[in-house]
């Protein structure tokens, strides 16, 4: 099997070393790539001058609130590019803001997760995630 | 237009009165008129009459007296005596045998012919032959002495002084050859007879007077009224009597009293053959008695009308005197409204033709366009609009006509030239047969600038109002942001807490003590905690941005998807129940969830401790109000007040958790679709949680 790539776009140190301990725990990725913000993500998607970007990842999970450039602007830029229109992009937030929920889909996010506050629940939405994403899904055109 | 009021006070009483006046002089005129008509004829019908009479009298008068001189005459040529008289000798005596022959010729005339006594005189007087012995009276020697030559007879007269009283006496004389021949008359033939002294009608006073002078004196030769002497005689002085007038006048009439000192109106004629007068005379008032009944019936007739008319038109009168006053006083306050409109009104008044022309206008029109009146009335209603207005005035003309009133804006100008919008109002009405426009024209500058302050003040506060959105959209993004921020920032930290509690609990739950642990678990509550309540602050803060789309809720089938999801959570509650069919309400779905979810919530969550816990979900009343009832623990209603706050908890957290905003949320929501919510409880009995929803 091929080693399946998640690309975590999270500014929080926090969730990001919760969220690999998740995916760490139930084994679900071989490579997890962190971006802390909206820029530093697509220069991992895309790469930058002198440095062409690495293979594509599986699935991104995007964090809304970033530095620079925000998670909304990230994913409206991945839907843009021909080579990452298909990408899968799960926005994972602590917000619960509706406008939010309704701009991400409308954008073309392929789910949209909150985050919650109990580790339990957040470790379950993450192993679940990953499991759909990684394992269950199956991308078009493969 | 200015001027006494319209309405006059009518002075009916006068009018009335001098009319009345007038048709009574002219009544009055005109009977006297036809009066003195009448009368005059009248008076002239009587003086004709009396005239006629007279006439006649003196006609016969003189008739009687031709036929004695007639006989006279006669005697005096008769051949016989003539034949007697030749054979006596100038100055001779008859012989007793021709005496004895004359005086029985004599005697045979007397019979014949009726008279008193015939006597035959000799030239020098003396008596040749007599019918008696009586002497001759000195008043008939007196007639021979003075008797002139001529052949025909001739009448004398006296009036004799007899022991009876005065008598008249008459004779008639006649020269025959060789003597004088003296017929004694007897004046009662003629005056006794009636003829002469009666009256052709039934008249108490009319009477014929046979008037003779001697001397200085007036004789009423035949009998009288007057009791006393036959022969009346009275002094020609007294020129007031009718019968003296007559004999000191010709032929007429004569106004004066009578013997008796009556008023008395005579006609007098002079008899031909002796110097007499006869009259015919009547009372003054037998004479005027027709007139006098005549002006007595004008006057009665005349008076008796005008009585009753007078007498019908104060009736008239005094019936519509009442009426007449409540119109005055209609018309008085009519009158002074007019008045006022015209004069005071703040409105132009302008009458106009049908090409413009202004035919009347008001003090204001006088006052507002700067014109006098005698100028204004010499205009076109288009000299007085603005430039800009002017136009066709027969077009509004017709119109006018046709709508019977019109109403439209425009602008007029002063003499100045300066402009001034106005309201124009216009009327037509026809005014002895010319049609005319009525307009009246109100200045409206003065509206005009409310109306532009009006606009700017609205204007103004639009830029408030504006001004007062955007701070409070600014304020509202602010609270968005810091929502935003509470839901992102705040959360995730917690989020670390908890995670990493439990990143020690599992990776490190060998080298931690149980207290350790313990204090572990209450960090992770803690911070569990603490994000629950920020969520429900959220949700709370949300509620407000919410826009309500209100569409019918089926609450029954709601209650059963809530209540089927808690007992999914917690099978083995086996609580009881109970969710009335077929509840609605116009509402929003996702609130009225909401509502519904804490509620059962709450039911589910104080029925914990049940032994057999029953909830149940209806409605009451025909105000549908909708109930959800449990029998958990309920609550001390001294406490009531502080249920729907938030933050306010009535339990402990460590026996039935919660954040305390639930039902603050479920009070905002039911508050925003203009309904209420209320409990009733009792600590151990359960509480039952009402709420309702306008229909």
């Amino acid at each position: 099997m091929e080693k399946q790539i998640i690309l975590l776009v999270e500014d929080n140190p926090d969730d990001v070393e919760l969220t690999l301990r998740v995916l760490n725990t139930h084994h679900i990725a071989n490579e997890v790539l962190v971006a802390r913000d909206g820029v530093e993500a697509l220069q991992t998607l895309y790469g930058t001058p002198g440095n062409p970007p690495g293979r594509l990842p599986s699935v991104v999970l995007l964090d809304l609130k970033l530095p620079k450039l925000d998670g909304l602007e990230v994913l409206r830029r991945i839907r843009s590019e021909p080579s990452t229109n298909r990408l899968p992009v799960v926005i994972m937030t602590t917000s619960r803001e509706e406008r939010d929920i309704v701009a991400s889909y409308e954008l073309g996010a392929n789910s949209y997760v909150q985050k919650p506050v109990g580790f339990e629940a957040f470790a379950e939405a993450v192993r679940f995630l990953g499991l759909y994403w990684l394992l269950l899904n199956v991308p078009p055109g493969q | 237009m200015s001027g006494p009021g319209l309405l006059q006070k009518p002075k009916l009483l006068a009018r009335l009165g001098i009319l009345y006046g007038c048709v009574a002089v002219a009544l009055i005129a005109v009977g006297y008129a036809s009066y003195r008509y009448q009368a005059t004829y009248i008076e002239q019908d009587g003086y004709r009459r009396m005239a006629y009479l007279a006439d006649k009298k003196a006609a016969r008068l003189d008739t009687w007296l031709d036929e004695r001189l007639g006989d006279a005459r006669v005697m005096a040529t008769d051949p016989l005596l003539l034949e007697q008289l030749q054979g006596l000798e100038r100055g001779a005596r008859p012989g007793p045998g021709l005496r004895r022959q004359l005086e029985q010729r004599l005697r045979s005339v007397k019979q014949a012919y009726g008279y008193v006594s015939v006597r035959l005189l000799a030239p020098d007087g003396t008596t040749l032959a007599a019918t008696g012995d009586a002497p001759m009276g000195p008043w008939e020697a007196r007639a021979v002495a003075t008797a002139g030559p001529g052949s025909e007879p001739w009448v004398v007269w006296d009036v004799q002084s007899l022991p009876q009283g005065p008598r008249l006496a008459m004779a008639c004389l006649a020269r025959i050859k060789g003597g004088l021949l003296v017929f004694r008359l007897d004046p009662a033939a003629l005056l006794g007879d009636g003829s002469m002294g009666g009256w052709p009608t039934n008249s108490p006073s009319g009477e014929t007077l046979l008037l003779a002078r001697q001397g200085n004196r007036a004789l009423f030769l035949n009998r009288t009224r007057r009791p006393g002497a036959p022969v009346l005689s009275l002094p020609l002085e007294r020129r007031d009597l009718v019968g003296v007038q007559a004999l000191l006048s010709p032929d007429g009439l004569k106004l004066g009293v009578d013997y008796q000192g009556v008023p008395s109106v005579g006609f007098s004629h002079w008899a031909k053959r002796v110097p007499w007068v006869v009259m015919v005379k009547l009372d003054r008032d037998e004479y005027l008695l027709p007139v006098r009944r005549l002006m007595l019936t004008y006057a009665g007739l005349g008076g008796l009308f005008l009585v009753v008319t007078a007498a019908f038109l104060a009736t008239w009168y005094q019936r519509e005197r009442a009426e007449w006053g409540r119109l005055e006083a209609e018309g008085r306050a009519l009158g002074r409204q007019l008045e006022l409109l015209s004069r005071y009104g703040n409105d132009i008044v302008l009458v106009l033709d049908a090409g413009g022309q202004v035919v009347e206008a008001n003090d204001r029109a006088v006052a507002a366009y700067q014109y006098d009146r005698e100028q204004l009335c010499r205009m076109n209603i288009n000299d007085l609009r603005a430039p800009e207005t002017r136009g066709d005035f027969q077009g509004q003309f017709e119109r006018v006509q046709h709508d019977s009133n019109i109403r439209f804006k425009t602008r007029h100008m002063r003499r100045d030239g300066s402009g001034f919008p106005v309201e124009v109002s216009s009327m037509a009405f026809d005014l002895e047969g010319r049609t005319l426009v009525q307009s009246v024209i109100r200045d409206i500058t003065a509206q005009h600038e409310y109306e532009a302050k009006i606009r700017s003040m609205n204007e103004q506060l639009e830029q408030r109002v504006l001004e007062r959105t955007a701070q409070l959209e600014t304020a509202f993004r602010e609270m968005e942001a810091f929502s935003y921020s509470v839901s992102h920032d705040l959360r995730a930290p917690l989020r670390g807490i908890d995670g990493f509690s439990h990143a020690l609990q599992e990776d490190y739950a060998d080298r931690l003590d149980p207290r350790g642990l313990h204090y572990l678990s209450r960090i992770r509550g803690g911070a569990q905690r603490m994000g629950q309540i920020m969520d429900d602050l959220l949700d709370l803060s949300r509620l407000s941005r919410h826009e309500l789309t209100r569409t019918t809720v089926d609450l029954s089938a709601q209650a059963r998807q809530i209540l089927q999801a808690l007992e999914q959570q917690e099978p083995r509650r086996g609580v009881e129940l109970a969710v009335q069919d077929g509840l609605q309400a116009q509402a929003d779905p996702r609130l009225m969830s909401m509502v519904l979810g804490q509620l059962l919530n709450n039911a589910w969550k104080f029925t914990r401790k049940r032994a057999n816990p029953r909830i149940e979900f209806g409605a009451t009343g025909a105000d549908a109000t909708f109930f959800v009832r449990d029998n958990g623990a309920g609550f001390d209603m001294t406490y009531a007040g502080k249920l729907f706050q938030a933050f306010q908890r009535l339990h402990d957290p460590a026996e039935y958790p919660g954040t305390g905003i639930g039902l603050a949320i479920t009070q905002r929501i039911l508050l925003r679709h203009g309904g209420r919510v209320w409990a009733e409880a009792a600590v151990g009995q359960g509480a039952t949680f009402f709420f309702n929803l306008p229909t």
